[in-house]
C-alpha cells in the first residue's frame, strides 16, 4: 500500500471519529433538554414570583397580572 | 347601655359599607388597584397558550411576554425553543429581544424593516416577530370583542433576499448552460459569499431532515429559503449534479482552496471507491437517527455551519480545519467521501438520469 493511501486512511479515520463525536455532542445537547433549549430559567423564576393569576379571558390562555408591590 | 349598643351597630354598619364600597370599586376598576400598595402594571402570558400555531424552524418558540396596560410589549423572554443551536442562539439574547420592547400593533413587526434580524438566523428572527405580532393581534381582537382573522396578514413577502437568490441562481444556470469555466468560478465565488458567508444557506442533512420530518418555516416570510432548497433539489434532479457543482458554497470553497497549490495527492482508485461508500453509509445511518430521534438538529455534523457561521465546538472546528487543509492537496475531499447530503443529491441525479434517460 502506498504511503499516500496510508495517510488518507489515517485522516479519514480521524475525521470519522470527529464526525461521530460531533453527532454525540449534538445528541447530548438535544436530548438533555427534551429536544428544546430552555435558557434563562433562573431569571424567569424571578418574574413568576411577581405574577398573580388574573381572571382575564383571551380565549383559553393563562393570563397573569403583573403586580408592583 | 342602650346608647353604647346603638353606637356599636352604627360603627359596624359603617365598616361593612366601607368594605362593600371597596369591593364594588375594585370590580369596576378592572384590577387597577386591588389591595393597598399593589398596583397592576400589565399582563403576562405564555405565547404557547395564545399562538401555538406559529412556528420557527424547530417548532413553536415559547416566550413569556409582559404587556403594558395599553397593549405595548413591556418585556419578552424566551422560555424554550427547538431551533438549531448554532444558528439561533441569538434569539435568547437581550440585544435582539429588546427591539420588541415598547412595540405595539401600531408599530411594525417586519424583520428587515422594523426589526433587525440576527445574523444567519433570519428564519428564527422572523418566527419570533410573527409569534409576538399574532399574540398581540389575538389579544386586541378579544379586547375589542371581535373575531380574530388572518386576513390582514401578508401571504407572501418577496423581500430582497428573494430577489438576490433568484438572481444568483439565474446566473449559475447561465454558467451551467454556457459551460465557461470563468463563469462557473465567478458563480461559485458569488455562492460562497452570498449563500455561504452572508446567508448561511446550504442543503445540509439538517435541512433535508427538516423536510423529511415536515418541519418547515413559514413560507410567507421565508420564500428565499424555499427558492434556494427547491431549486437546488429540482435542478439536481432535472440537470444532474447542479447543486454540488454550481450552487454549493462549501463545495466552491474546497475548489478554490485546491486551486492555491494546484497539487493533488492522488490515491489509488480502489481506495477512492471504498472511501466513497462512507457517505452513503453515513446517509443511511443519519436517516435512521432522524427517524428514531425525531430531531433534525442532531444530524448536524457537517463543517458548513462551523465555517460559514464561524461558530462551533472544538470538535466541529477540528474536523472543519482538517477538511479545509486537506482541500489544499486533494480535490473536494468532503464532497467526495464524507458528505451525506451529497450522497442524497447523487441518488437524486441518478433518479433523474433514469427518468430522463440522460447519459
Amino acid at each position: 500500500m502506498r504511503s499516500k493511501d496510508r495517510l488518507f486512511i489515517f485522516l479519514s479515520i480521524v475525521l470519522i471519529i470527529l464526525f461521530i463525536a460531533s453527532l454525540l455532542e449534538q445528541m447530548s445537547i438535544s436530548t438533555s433538554s427534551e429536544r428544546s433549549i430552555r435558557p434563562q430559567a433562573e431569571d424567569i423564576s424571578g418574574v413568576l414570583i411577581k405574577l398573580e393569576e388574573a381572571n382575564l379571558e383571551p380565549q383559553e390562555a393563562r393570563f397573569y397580572r403583573v403586580i408592583n408591590e | 347601655m342602650r346608647r353604647k349598643y346603638f353606637l356599636n351597630i352604627v360603627i359596624l354598619i359603617t365598616i361593612l359599607m366601607a368594605i362593600g364600597v371597596n369591593i364594588y370599586q375594585g370590580d369596576l376598576s378592572d384590577n387597577e388597584i386591588s389591595d393597598e400598595g399593589i398596583t397592576s402594571e400589565g399582563y403576562t402570558f405564555n405565547t404557547k397558550d395564545i399562538a401555538p400555531e406559529e412556528k420557527g424552524f424547530g417548532g413553536h418558540i415559547e416566550m413569556l411576554v409582559t404587556l403594558e396596560r395599553e397593549g405595548s410589549i413591556k418585556d419578552v423572554r424566551v422560555l424554550a425553543h427547538s431551533e438549531a443551536s448554532q444558528y439561533a442562539s441569538g434569539i435568547t439574547e437581550p440585544g435582539f429581544l429588546d427591539q420588541f420592547k415598547g412595540r405595539s400593533l401600531r408599530d411594525g413587526f417586519i424583520v428587515g424593516e422594523d426589526i433587525d434580524a440576527i445574523t444567519h438566523a433570519t428564519i428564527s428572527s422572523k418566527a419570533v416577530a410573527r409569534i409576538l405580532e399574532t399574540c398581540l393581534q389575538k389579544i386586541d381582537a378579544v379586547k375589542h370583542d371581535r373575531e380574530y382573522t388572518r386576513e390582514d396578514r401578508q401571504v407572501l413577502s418577496l423581500d430582497e433576499d428573494f430577489y438576490i437568490t433568484v438572481l444568483v441562481i439565474t446566473f449559475l444556470l447561465i454558467a451551467f448552460y454556457l459551460k465557461f469555466n470563468w463563469l462557473r468560478y465567478t458563480g461559485l465565488f458569488i455562492s460562497i459569499v452570498y449563500f455561504g458567508f452572508w446567508k448561511a444557506n446550504f442543503i445540509s442533512m439538517s435541512n433535508l431532515g427538516n423536510i423529511f420530518l415536515w418541519r418547515l418555516p413559514d413560507p410567507g416570510s421565508n420564500i428565499a429559503w424555499y427558492v434556494f432548497i427547491a431549486t437546488g433539489l429540482t435542478l439536481t434532479f432535472l440537470l444532474g449534479g447542479f447543486y454540488c457543482s454550481y450552487m454549493c458554497p462549501f463545495g466552491g470553497l474546497q475548489i478554490f482552496l485546491n486551486k492555491i497549490f494546484r497539487s493533488n495527492i492522488d490515491i489509488t482508485p480502489a481506495l477512492a471507491r471504498s472511501l466513497r461508500r462512507i457517505r452513503y453509509f453515513s446517509l443511511w445511518i443519519l436517516i435512521i437517527l432522524l427517524l428514531v430521534l425525531d430531531n433534525s438538529n442532531i444530524v448536524n455534523y457537517e463543517p458548513f455551519s462551523t465555517v460559514f457561521l464561524r461558530r462551533g465546538s472544538i470538535v466541529a472546528w477540528a474536523s472543519a480545519l482538517i477538511i479545509l487543509i486537506l482541500s489544499l492537496f486533494h480535490y473536494r475531499p468532503f464532497c467526495s467521501y464524507f458528505c451525506a447530503a451529497g450522497a442524497f443529491l447523487e441518488i437524486l441525479t441518478r433518479l433523474g438520469r433514469k427518468v430522463f434517460r440522460r447519459t
